[in-house]
């Protein structure tokens, strides 16, 4: 799946839902689709806030590989200067933000790389794999 | 997303409907800091049980409001259920102001 939408703050609930919907289609229990919802909002958020002056395009890109999501949110903005520093939570550039975008992204998917250069863009990639495809077909359900 | 502000006798209810990001933070956060200001000595109590979808821009209107509260001398509590309460924890929120289960549990909080 992939989608590409104006960095607007309207357009950050259609990314959230768009890969939720095709993360359906795999294993994932209610509460890790929430969590993944969560882990994309925030990746949307950070491209729609920090990378353009003037709005600009946020690519996602949702795949499935073997039994795992892989999601990537990219922008082709101003980039993040010290992306080990943007990491570490709480972080903001705003005083009325938490500063707490990776932390979530990073709690909630089971790997996040960030790829980032001044002045090009950022490109985040997270993935993430159902923890009921681990349990031999059980029924275990939750959330 | 609606946000509806409910006085009684010793608290105001912000009532949180919908989801709480990126668009809806300025609407909630200017309901908010209203409702407190004109809050006088009642505890604000901020209802998320009817919040369908919370991330950190939501959290961010959420630290506002207790930031204001702190220096405008108010007490602020919260109320969300299980899914948003799991969320508000991994913030550190309840560090910072109580998050009750239910509304009624929270108005045992009344200054009355």
């Amino acid at each position: 799946m992939v989608l590409e939408i104006p960095s607007r703050p309207e357009n950050v609930p259609l990314a959230r839902l768009a890969v939720a919907s095709f993360a359906a289609q795999m294993d994932f229990t209610v509460g890790e689709l929430e969590e993944i919802k969560v882990a994309v909002s925030e990746a949307v958020t950070n491209s729609v806030l920090h990378a353009y002056e003037e709005p600009g395009r946020v690519r996602i890109t949702a795949t499935r590989d073997g039994g795992r999501l892989v999601v990537e949110v990219a922008d082709w903005g101003r980039g993040i200067q010290d992306v080990d520093r943007a990491r570490q939570a709480p972080f903001t550039t705003r005083p009325e933000r938490m500063g707490l975008g990776f932390a979530f992204m990073e709690s909630f998917m089971d790997e996040v790389l960030v790829e980032s250069r001044p002045g090009q863009g950022t490109a985040v990639r997270m993935t993430k794999t159902p923890t009921r495809a681990g349990c031999g077909g059980c029924d275990h359900r939750q959330g | 997303m609606v946000v509806t502000v409910e006085r009684r006798a010793g608290a105001v209810i912000v009532r949180v409907t919908g989801e709480m990001d990126l668009p809806a933070a300025p609407l909630v956060r200017r309901r908010l800091q209203r409702a407190i200001a004109a809050a006088g000595g009642r505890t604000v109590v901020v209802d998320l049980t009817r919040v369908s979808f919370l991330d950190s821009s939501g959290l961010g209107v959420l630290l506002g409001g207790f930031k204001q509260c702190e220096r405008w001398r108010r007490a602020m509590v919260v109320v969300a259920g299980d899914r948003i309460r799991s969320l508000l924890e991994l913030a550190g929120i309840p560090r910072l102001m109580p998050v009750y289960r239910t509304l009624r549990e929270a108005l045992g909080t009344e200054k009355t």
